[in-house]
C-alpha cells in the first residue's frame, strides 16, 4: 500500500524512471529504519548516510 | 540443557528505590502500580540480569539521583542452580558494569566469577548457560518462536492503528528527512564555502608571488605589518594623474578663450540689434501687403474673367496659376530675407560680452594655479611614501596595476582562509575540497528534498475502511494463533481500543528515543530460559479477562505469563464536597506536604512520595513551560516518577493544575507557575 503510494506520488512529480526506483527504495528503507529502535539523532544519521550512499552510486 | 530463570532481584532500577525481587512461577501474573512505579524497568532488569547490554542503556535504568544498581538473576540449569551478580554505575568514581558468577554445590555457593568488567565476564556468562552467541530473539527455537514473531508481529500492527498515524512512521519519517535535509543541504554550502577558501588561498598564493617579485630583492618587509601599502600607492599617483588631466584640459580652454578675446579686439565690430529688428518688421509688413494684394488681384480677374467663363475657361485657369506661381516666388523671396534677418539676429543673441569671456579665462587661470599645488602635495605624499622601499618605484606599481587590487588583502588574510580551509574540511570529514563531494552532496539534497514532498503527501491518518480491514486481519491472525496452541479463545482486537491509543506524536521525539515511545496495546518481551516467560507491557488494551484468558492460554502450566498494568493515579480521587468546602480546603485536607532537610515529602491518602528539593524544583520549572500535559510527558522530560508524583501533589493541591481526564493522568494548567515561591512557601512540618 504505502510503495503504491509512494510510487504514485513520484509520479505526479514526473521524476525520472531510473531515479524513481531508486528513490522508491530509499524512501522505503528509511520507513523501514524507523521500526527498528534508533534514536532520533542516530536516525538522522542514518538517512544522511543513506541519501549520500545512493546518491555517490548515482553521480 | 534445559534451564530457567527462578528469581531476579534487583535495586534501584527505574522508579524502584531499594531491593525487590521477582519471582517467576508459572501461570498469569501480574505487575501493577501507578505510572512510573517501576513495572517496565522490573522487565527490562530481567533481561539485563543475563544478557547484560549495552551501557548506554544500562546507564538509562539507574534510579535517578542514584549512583548505583544492581541485579541479581537466579536461573535453574540441568538441576544446578547458577547465581549472576551485576553491580552498575559509578563505582570508585568511575562508570563500570561488574559481573559475578556463583555455583550451587552441595549446598554451598561456589565462586567463578568475583566483580570482573562484563565486557570480558559476559561470554562466559552465556557460555555457562550454554547460549553462547546467541541474540535474546534467536534463543526461542521452540514452537513459541513463531508465536513472539507474530505477537511482536501484531502489536506492531495494533501499535499503526493509532488514528493518527498508519503510519506512525511516517510522522518520524518526515522529521527525520526533514532535519537530513537541512543538515546535507549545510553540507552542500560548507562544500561551496570550502570551495571559495580553497580557491581564495590559491589566489592569494599567487598574488603573494607576484607581490614579492614586484617589491624585488632586498625590498621585501619581514613581517606583514610593515608591507608597503600599494594600493594608497597607487590611488596617489592616479589621483595625481587625474589633476595633471584636469589641468591639461583648462589649459586648452584657457587658450580658446584667450584667441576668441584677442579676434574680438581686433575684428569688425556686429550691426546694431535694434536696427536688424526694425529691418525685420519692414520686410514682414512688406510680405503681409503683397499677400493681401494677391488675394485682391485674384478676386478681380475671377470676376472679370467669371462674364466671359464659356469662352475662357481653359486660359482662366493658367493665368490663375501663373499669378499663383508669380506671387509665391516673391512671399518665398521675401521669407529667404526674413530668415536671413533672423540668423543674424540669433548669432548676435548668441554671441557672449566680451566681459564674460574675459572673466571666464581670469578664473580658469586661477583653478589652474590651485591644481599646480594640489599636485605637487600629492607627489609630496606619494614621494614619501616610496621612500620607504628603495627599490619599489611608481612605473612598476603602475605596471603591475592588475595585481595590485586585492594583494594586500589576500596577504593579510592569508592565514585565516588557510584556518577556515582546515575547519571546513574536518566539519566535512574530507581532506580537500572535491567536485564529486559537491555532486554528491547536491544530488543527496535533491533526493532528500523530494522524499520530503513523498513523506509529506503520504496519508497521516488511514482511512476508516483501511482500518476496519487491518483490525479485521489482526483478529483472524490473533485466533489463527491461538488455534495452533489448541484453543478456541476469541480474543478480538477491540476497534474502539485501537481508536483511543495514546497520541505519541504529541511527545518531543526529541526528548525520547523512538525505543520509549508509548506502545498502543502492549509491547511483548521475553524473559529466558527453556521455557520463557512471556511479558506484555503496559496491557491497556487489553481487560483484565482477556488477560487472564491468554495468560492461562499461553502459560499452559509450564511458563509465567506477566501482563504490567497501570493503575490509576491518586489524582482520580473523587471529590466529596461538603457544603462548607471550597475545592482548595478539601485538597489541603488530604495532601500533607512537608519539606526536610533539602527532600520534599507528599503524603496522599497513605501513599508518601518523597524527593529531593532541587528535582522538584526543575520538575515545576518544566510545568510552567506547557499549558497541558498528561503525566507521561514528565517522565519524557526524564523527571524521576517519584519527583513527579510529589510535584503533581504540590501542583494539585495547591490548584496550580487540574485533572482534566477521569483517570486523572492528563492535566490542565490553571495559573502561572514560580518554582521557587511555590518551594519557600512549603514549611517545615506537615
Amino acid at each position: 500500500m504505502i510503495q503504491q503510494a509512494i510510487e504514485n506520488i513520484l509520479d505526479r512529480y514526473s521524476v525520472d524512471p531510473s531515479d524513481k526506483e531508486r528513490l522508491t527504495e530509499l524512501a522505503l528503507k528509511i520507513l523501514t529504519l524507523t521500526k527498528e529502535d534508533h534514536s532520533p539523532s542516530e536516525l538522522r544519521d542514518l538517512v544522511i548516510e543513506l541519501a549520500l550512499e545512493n546518491a555517490r552510486s548515482n553521480v | 540443557m534445559p534451564w530457567k530463570t527462578l528469581e531476579v532481584t534487583f535495586s534501584n532500577i527505574g522508579g524502584i528505590r531499594g531491593p525487590h525481587s521477582l519471582r517467576f512461577t508459572q501461570g498469569t501474573r501480574y505487575l501493577t502500580g501507578p505510572s512510573w512505579a517501576g513495572k517496565t524497568s522490573s522487565i527490562k532488569a530481567v533481561r539485563a540480569g543475563i544478557f547484560g547490554g549495552d551501557p548506554k542503556d544500562l546507564k538509562s535504568l539507574i534510579t535517578k539521583g542514584e549512583d548505583q544498581a544492581s541485579i541479581i538473576t537466579m536461573v535453574e540449569k540441568d538441576g544446578e542452580q547458577i547465581k549472576i551478580e551485576r553491580k552498575i554505575g559509578k563505582i570508585k568514581r568511575k562508570w563500570s558494569h561488574l559481573v559475578s558468577l556463583s555455583r550451587l554445590v552441595n549446598g554451598k555457593w561456589k565462586t567463578e566469577l568475583t566483580d570482573k568488567e562484563s565486557s570480558s565476564a559476559d561470554p562466559q556468562i552465556l557460555k555457562a548457560l550454554d547460549i553462547a552467541g546467541k541474540a535474546p530473539e534467536s534463543l526461542f527455537k521452540d514452537p513459541l518462536d513463531p508465536l513472539y514473531v507474530e505477537l511482536a508481529g501484531l502489536a506492531n500492527y495494533i501499535r499503526s492503528l493509532s488514528p493518527h498515524i498508519s503510519l506512525e512512521v511516517v510522522g518520524d519519517c518526515k522529521k527525520a528527512v526533514s532535519k537530513s535535509s537541512g543538515l546535507v543541504e549545510q553540507r552542500v554550502h560548507s562544500l561551496k564555502d570550502l570551495q571559495s577558501q580553497e580557491k581564495a588561498l590559491e589566489d592569494a598564493n599567487h598574488l603573494i608571488s607576484e607581490y614579492e617579485k614586484l617589491l624585488g630583492e632586498g625590498g621585501i618587509p619581514t613581517s606583514v605589518k610593515e608591507l608597503p601599502d600599494l594600493e594608497s600607492m597607487l590611488s596617489l599617483h592616479e589621483e595625481m594623474q587625474g589633476k595633471e588631466k584636469t589641468k591639461a584640459q583648462l589649459n586648452q580652454d584657457t587658450n580658446k578663450l584667450l584667441s576668441e578675446i584677442q579676434a574680438r579686439e581686433s575684428g569688425v565690430p556686429l550691426p546694431k540689434l535694434e536696427e536688424l529688428n526694425k529691418r525685420h518688421e519692414e520686410l514682414v509688413k512688406d510680405k503681409e501687403e503683397i499677400a493681401k494684394s494677391q488675394q485682391i488681384e485674384t478676386e478681380r480677374v475671377k470676376e472679370e474673367f467669371e462674364a466671359k467663363i464659356k469662352e475662357l475657361e481653359n486660359s482662366c485657369e493658367s493665368q490663375i496659376e501663373k499669378l499663383e506661381a508669380e506671387f509665391t516666388q516673391k512671399i518665398e523671396a521675401k521669407q529667404k530675407e526674413i530668415s536671413e534677418v533672423e540668423g543674424k539676429i540669433e548669432a548676435q543673441k548668441a554671441t557672449r560680452p566680451l566681459d564674460d569671456i574675459k572673466a571666464e579665462k581670469t578664473s580658469k587661470e586661477t583653478e589652474i594655479k590651485t591644481l599646480k599645488k594640489q599636485i605637487g602635495e600629492t607627489g609630496a605624499k606619494l614621494k614619501d611614501k616610496l621612500k620607504k622601499y628603495p627599490t619599489l618605484t611608481i612605473e612598476k606599481i603602475v605596471d603591475s596595476k592588475e595585481r595590485v587590487s586585492g594583494l594586500r588583502s589576500a596577504v593579510q588574510t592569508e592565514d585565516e582562509t588557510e584556518r577556515r580551509r582546515q575547519e571546513l574540511c574536518v566539519e566535512l570529514g574530507i581532506d580537500k575540497y572535491s567536485e564529486k563531494e559537491l555532486k554528491v552532496a547536491q544530488k543527496a539534497t535533491d533526493w532528500l528534498s523530494t522524499l520530503k514532498d513523498v513523506f509529506s503527501e503520504l496519508p497521516a491518518e488511514l482511512d476508516v475502511a483501511e482500518r476496519k480491514r487491518m483490525v479485521g486481519l489482526i483478529n483472524t491472525r490473533l485466533k489463527s494463533l491461538l488455534k495452533t496452541l489448541g484453543s478456541d479463545l476469541d480474543v478480538n482486537v477491540d476497534e474502539e481500543y485501537a481508536m483511543e491509543a495514546r497520541k505519541v506524536e504529541e511527545l518531543d521525539l526529541e526528548d525520547l528515543s523512538l525505543g520509549e515511545r508509548g506502545v498502543v496495546g502492549a509491547s511483548i518481551d521475553m524473559s529466558l530460559g527453556d521455557q520463557p516467560t512471556i511479558f506484555f507491557d503496559d496491557a491497556v488494551m487489553l481487560d483484565k479477562a482477556r488477560c487472564n484468558e491468554i495468560g492461562k492460554e499461553l502459560s499452559r502450566n509450564v511458563r509465567p505469563v506477566v501482563f504490567t498494568w497501570r493503575e490509576s493515579t491518586p489524582f482520580n480521587q473523587t471529590f466529596v464536597l461538603k457544603p462548607e468546602h471550597t475545592i482548595k480546603d478539601y485538597l489541603k485536607t488530604i495532601v500533607g506536604i512537608s519539606k526536610e532537610d533539602k527532600t520534599v515529602k507528599v503524603t496522599w491518602e497513605g501513599n508518601t512520595f518523597e524527593a529531593p528539593e532541587n528535582e522538584v524544583k526543575t520538575c515545576l520549572s518544566i510545568v510552567s513551560k506547557l499549558t497541558e500535559f498528561r503525566d507521561e510527558d514528565l517522565l519524557a522530560h526524564g523527571v524521576n516518577p517519584n519527583t513527579g508524583m510529589v510535584s503533581l501533589g504540590i501542583l494539585v493541591s495547591k490548584t496550580f493544575v487540574e485533572a482534566v481526564s477521569d483517570d486523572g493522568r492528563h492535566f490542565k494548567v490553571l495559573k502561572k507557575i514560580d518554582p521557587t515561591a511555590i518551594l519557600s512557601s512549603i514549611s517545615g512540618k506537615k
